[in-house]
Formats: C-alpha cells, structure tokens, sequence
C-alpha cells in the first residue's frame, strides 16, 4: 500500500508540473534565418528599454500591450522596444530607484502618478525633452500649457504625460432613492445631513479605508481642505508640505474623524481599497471616493452583481470641487542622442491622440488633450467617465490628490494615524501636528 | 472493586490524553487552516472572497485557474533551434526550484566546510572571522541591494540564474555558518581520531565520517535555505529584467495593483504554488524526519 501511495504521489507530482510548465515549439525557419541576416546587412534597430507595471490585473494593461505590439508593428525595423514587466506599482518604484541610484535608468520611466522625475534630475539623469517639442508643434500641441509646466523644472520641459487626474466621487441612486436623497450634495453641510438620512435608512454612507495610505478616505480629507476656501485650495496644490497645522486641514481630519465614528462600516479601521469597494460593490455603502478606472469594475461580476453599473451616479465633491490636476510624466533618461530619439518616437505612440483614446475606452484614463473628441460609442460604453470629464470644465476649485504631493514618509504616517484618529485616540490636531512631524523630517 | 487510587490514574490517564489529542488537533488546525482557506478561496469569486472569508464557496469554478493563468502570460523564446512557448507560470516555477536547489548546494556544501574548519581549528583571526559572520546577521539584507546590484553587474551576472543562486547563497551564509559551527562543535573529536587513526586522511574524515553524522544540521540549513530562496523578491525584482529568468513570488504580482486586484486568481496561483512542494514532501518525509533524529542519539 505504502508503494502504492509512492507511485501515485510521483505521478501526480509529474502531472502537476507538467500541466504548469506545457509548452509548444516550432522549428526556426529558413526565412526567419534569412530575414535575420538581411536584417544584419541593414542597420541594426536601436534599442528602447522600458519597464513597466501595466501588466497582469492592472486596469492599464490592456492599454500597455495595445500600445507595444502597434508601435512594433510600426517600428518594429528601426527600434527594437525591449519590454520588461515589473508587477506591481510599489515593484516598480522601487526597482527605478535602485537603478537611478546605481545610474542605470532605463531609456524611458513611466512615472504613473509617482514623483520619480525629481530624483532622477538631481543626478542629471533626464533628456530635456522642450527640443523635441519646439521641433514637432503638432506634438506640442496635444499638451495643456498647465500640464507641460507641472513636468518643468528651470524652464525645461523633462516629462511628458499622457493623462491628467480627475477624481470625483461615486454614489448609488437606489440607496440614494431609499434614504429620501434626490441628487448628490452641494456643500459639505448638506453632505453630513445626507449621512444621517443614509444612516436613519439604515445604510452606511461612506467607504473608508485606513491602508495603503488611506486612499479613498484621503481622497475626501483633499476635497474638503481643496474646497474650505482659497488658502485651503492653494495648500491641496502645494507639492510637499510641510505645516498640516493650518485652520483647513484641521477642520478637514475632524470631519474625517466624524466620518470614521459614525458614517462608515466597522472594517474601515485597518481596511484597504479592496475592501472599501467590495463594500460598495454590495450596495453595501452609498458613496466611495475614486476615479473613473473604477467604472470597469461595475461591469464585472466578479466583483458586482449584474446589472450593478446601471445604479451608479457619479459627482463633484461639495462646493463644486473635483481632482482636476496635471501629473507627471514620462521620462527619457537615454545616455545618447541615437537612443534618446528612439526613445521619444516611443513616448510620442504612448501620448498620441490614438494613446489617449485607447487609454479612455479600456481603463477610463482620462485624455490630457482637453479636446480629444470621444466617439459616441465609447461615451456610451463609459457614461460616468464621460460625465467626469464633461464636469472638470465646470469645476470651480481643483485640487490634487496627496499620492502626487506628500513626502512618501507622510503618506505612510497617514495609514498609522488613521485608525489612532478613528478610535478617539487622537485628536485632530495631533494628527496634524504628527504628520507635520514626519514632513519635517526630509528637510 | 476498584480503588480509589486506581479510577484516580484511570481519571488522569483519560485527562492526558484528552490533553494530547487537543493540543495536537490545534497544531493541526493552525498549520493545515491557512493552505486549506487558500484553496477553497481559489474557487470563490472576488466578491465572496471579500464579503465573507470564511464562508464555502457558492460553486466549483476553475475560472481563477484558467486566469491566472491568462492573466500571467506566456512567453516565447528560442532555443536549440526551435521557438518554444510556454506558460510563464509554469517557468517561473523551474527557475525557483532550479535556483533554490542550486543554492542549496552552493550554501551548504561550501559553507559546511568552512564551519568545520572554524569548529575544530585554531588560527590567527578565528575569532575576528567568526563575529564577522555573525554581525551579518544583523544587516537588512534590503540595505545591500544598491551594492549587490553593482557588484553582480561588474561580473557580468545580471539576468541569470547563477546570479541569484550566489546571491542567494551569500544571503544566508552566516546563519548556516552559526548552524553548522555549533552543530560540529557538540561532535565528539574521538570519532575523527578513530578515523586518523585508521589512515583516513582528512578530505575522508570530512565526506565520510563528519558529514553522515552532521545530517540533521545539514537538513536544518537546507531547509531555512530553500525558504530564503523560494519566497525571496527583491533580489529576484531587482537583479533580474528577462522573463525567461524570473521566479516564482513575482507571478504573485501580477494578480493586486493599486486598484485592481483578483484575488480569485491569485489564491489559484498560491494553490499551484504549493501542491507540488506538499506532494514532494509527502514523498520524502521519510528521509526527512529520519535525517532529523538520525543523530539524536550519539555513542
């Protein structure tokens, strides 16, 4: 018996790895020979390194591999892109740091919304880009001057984006309807009354979150500071502060503070995005903070009911405040001129029109040309994302969100404090006065 | 009629082994809980794996295992004159086990020799060598990345699988030094003097009489060494760029973003991941248990 088991163990052994490492071959043809040594009496391609995250269940990975394999279609003689999939954002950022450090960039760094470009010019390792734009005015031409000046430094133009961030908030009309709400609030006061009917409903209002930096429940802390009044919005467009002990920020975490105590779902404290939007997947919760990528989610059922995406309004924050802001981009940090031309005919594929609209219709990344014409179809297929964009024009205070403008100490300080200022174990003010600690600690 | 003293053993005897029995059920749930979660898990959507951890699964679907493995890839490339695709997974997966194993070799034999030279010898610097070795245990090994990533570059290691297999090898040295040390040191030297004495030189001695003896240690470093190697990620993100070279914990990546994530399909992977280790293990727990009380009792 003992043999038996033996026997059968080594064999399913073998199945298991053989079912997970199958694979095909095909003989290398003649004509491939062939083309390889004509390809050998021409020049050789040039090489374009670049790294990126948009792979696997990333939202833009759909987006990354249309742009590969057309740009190879188109230039795959001359310039020979050599992708390396690095999973994971942190992955990522992490990685480009080790190799700025050891002066080893790749030709081009997709930055994502991370503020890698600062480092890289203090080590002199970026191509000045403001050439290739004065010498291709159609190019020039896709970019808001507001976006082109976010990624200047010195009057150089060093990064180039292809999208730009608007975040509003997403809300469900049925539970909406069931509380006695008619349409999404106007000021922050009307915000909190329409909690306490959600609540009286017997319905949570808010997804929150405390990890990962808290991302939905920071986005509503930026709202309510960006739209307080003019120093409010002023200091949400202030690329790393330092004093979070101003009379708007403090306000804000007591909101916050409010909101975790008694509008939000027992598992905020310590909870991640995951969870938040599980819970408004459910129709669980009325309302989450987040921006249009999100609206995919709607439509898999895996993750939402049927028929989920059709319950989903999507508003400005209070005040008529939204995250309207440029971000940073892409780089070129090529050693030589051969290379950093290649590089930018890559990063001319990645920002184009035809970019930027595939970027839209298959991850709702919104356009950075403001006069990118959608077709109907895909308006139809993304209607809140479409609706996102249609209320930028109409905002009245723009703001940025803390991922692109706190010190990374503070942000990691954030998810620590969150749940001390959840459980009344921290005031507001300590809160602020604890993160305005932590910046000052990169001076 | 029984006495009093013999229901009060009878009393005590049912209490132990009550006792045993539910301390060993414990164990049981806490080492088998997490693997069995993992696998159920695998066969829930996104949804069910959130809303309620614990709960069964509605269905049996394999759409997570089919997802990951789409959701991975595959890759091609050209060897011995043919072009070959396959899963990524699947190569992920021999390049973990190739280089776990390769740096298990590495490690343990070279650093095995070593540990008997500074466990039965004297000589100048021992004891400076020794506290060297020692206080790396206490460097984050993230804090060498920069140097490591420079110095494995310089020899022209990037990208391979040698690389790692010598990093990982590097990684875990002083703790199989610390390991193996005091193991050769509780040997007795009688056993080596036999062998002198006998005519065997001192390459013997080693292979042939110290070696069998020290199985359990070499089994103890073997094994922290395969797990340093197996779940290890930063060195593998770090000094690899080919997907041809990488290993298996990046494949876990693939599956969470910042706003994106199936864990559906990443709890199929972690499933893949883990069978065949517990199948070989099943195989050979024999020799494993029977190495680790092999040198149990001495004399």
């Amino acid at each position: 018996m003992k043999k038996i088991t033996k026997v059968l163990s080594v064999l399913l052994l073998i199945a298991m790895i053989v079912s997970m490492t199958a694979c095909s071959a095909t003989k290398v043809g003649n004509e491939q020979k062939q083309s390889s040594e004509t390809k050998a009496e021409n020049k050789e391609p040039v090489v374009v390194k670049f790294p990126t995250f948009y792979i696997g269940s990333n939202s833009g990975a759909e987006w990354m591999k249309n742009r590969i394999e057309t740009f190879k279609e188109k230039y795959g003689d001359t310039i020979d892109l050599q992708v390396e999939e690095v999973p994971g954002d942190q992955a990522y950022t992490d990685k480009i740091k080790v190799l700025l450090s050891t002066d080893q960039l790749p030709d081009v760094v997709y930055t994502g919304g991370y503020n890698l470009l600062d480092d890289a010019l203090v080590r002199n390792a970026v191509v000045d880009l403001t050439p290739y734009l004065e010498a291709d005015p159609e190019w020039k031409a896709l970019f808001p001057e507001e976006d082109l000046s976010f990624n200047t430094r010195d009057g150089k133009v060093y990064a180039i984006p292809e999208t730009s961030s608007q975040i509003g908030y997403f809300y469900n009309k049925e539970l909406f309807e069931k509380a006695g709400i008619t349409s999404p609030a106007k000021t922050w006061d009307e915000l909190f009354m329409q909690a306490e009917a959600l609540k009286q409903a017997g319905i949570v209002p808010f997804a929150m979150d405390t990890a990962d930096s808290g991302w939905v429940t920071t986005l509503w802390l930026n709202s309510m500071i960006g739209t307080a009044n003019e120093e409010g919005n002023k200091w949400m467009n202030t690329m790393y502060p330092v004093d979070y002990n101003t009379l708007e920020v403090i306000e804000a975490v007591g909101k916050i503070q409010k909101m975790f105590m008694n509008y939000t779902t027992k598992d905020a404290v310590g909870g991640k995005y995951e969870n938040a939007a599980n819970h408004f997947f459910n129709g669980e919760v009325a309302m989450i903070a987040n921006g249009p990528w999100m609206e995919a989610d709607f439509h898999d059922t895996t993750k939402a009911p049927e028929g989920f995406a059709s319950k989903v309004g999507v508003a400005m924050y209070p005040n008529d405040g939204m995250f309207v802001s440029p971000v940073i981009g892409m780089f070129v940090a090529s050693k030589d001129k051969e290379h950093a031309d290649a590089a930018v005919e890559w990063v001319k594929w990645l920002t184009n029109e035809e970019s930027q609209l595939v970027a839209f219709e298959t991850s709702g990344r919104t356009p950075v040309t403001p006069t990118l014409a959608i077709p109907e179809d895909v308006r139809e297929k993304l209607p809140l994302s479409s609706q996102l964009l249609e209320m930028s024009a109409k905002a009245k205070y723009k703001y940025n969100y803390h991922q692109a403008l706190w010190y990374p100490n503070t942000l990691d300080a954030v998810s620590a404090y969150y749940p001390m200022l959840a459980t009344g174990k921290m005031t507001p003010e300590e809160f602020c006065n604890a993160l305005s600690e932590e910046a000052k600690k990169n001076q | 009629m029984v006495s009093y003293s013999s229901r009060r053993n009878l009393f005590k005897a049912y209490v132990t082994w009550f006792l045993k029995y539910l301390f060993l059920l414990v164990i049981v749930i806490i080492s088998l809980f997490p693997l069995i979660w993992v696998a159920m898990s695998s066969f829930k959507t996104n949804n069910e794996i959130l809303s309620n951890a614990l709960a069964l699964p509605s269905g049996i679907s394999f759409e997570g295992y089919k997802n990951a493995f789409k959701i991975i890839g595959d890759l091609t490339f050209e060897a011995f004159g043919y072009r070959i695709t396959m899963q990524k997974f699947g190569m992920f997966f021999l390049n973990s086990l190739y280089i776990s194993l390769g740096s298990i070799v590495v490690n343990v034999l070279f650093v095995s020799m070593s540990s008997y030279i500074i466990a039965r010898y004297d000589f100048k610097l021992k004891n400076v060598i020794v506290t060297m070795f020692s206080m790396s245990l206490l460097i984050p090994a993230t804090s060498m990345i920069h140097s490591i990533y420079i110095l494995v570059n310089r020899i022209g290691l990037n990208d391979t699988r040698t690389g790692l297999i010598l990093v990982y090898s590097a990684l875990q040295l002083p703790m199989t030094l610390f390991i193996m040390r005091s193991y050769f040191l509780g040997i007795p030297t009688s056993l080596e003097e036999a062998a002198y004495i006998d005519g065997a030189g001192f390459l013997t001695t080693f292979f042939k009489i110290i070696m069998p003896i020290a199985k359990p240690g070499l089994a103890t470093a073997a094994v922290l060494q395969f797990l340093t190697s197996w779940n290890e990620f930063l060195f593998a993100l770090t000094l690899t760029t080919k997907e041809s070279v990488r290993t298996l914990p990046l494949s876990l990546n693939y599956f969470l973003s910042l706003f994106s994530f199936n864990y559906t399909s990443l709890f199929a992977a972690i499933t893949m991941m883990i069978l065949p280790s517990i199948v070989a293990y099943t195989l050979l727990q024999e020799q494993v248990v029977s190495s680790l009380t092999a040198g149990s009792v001495k004399g």
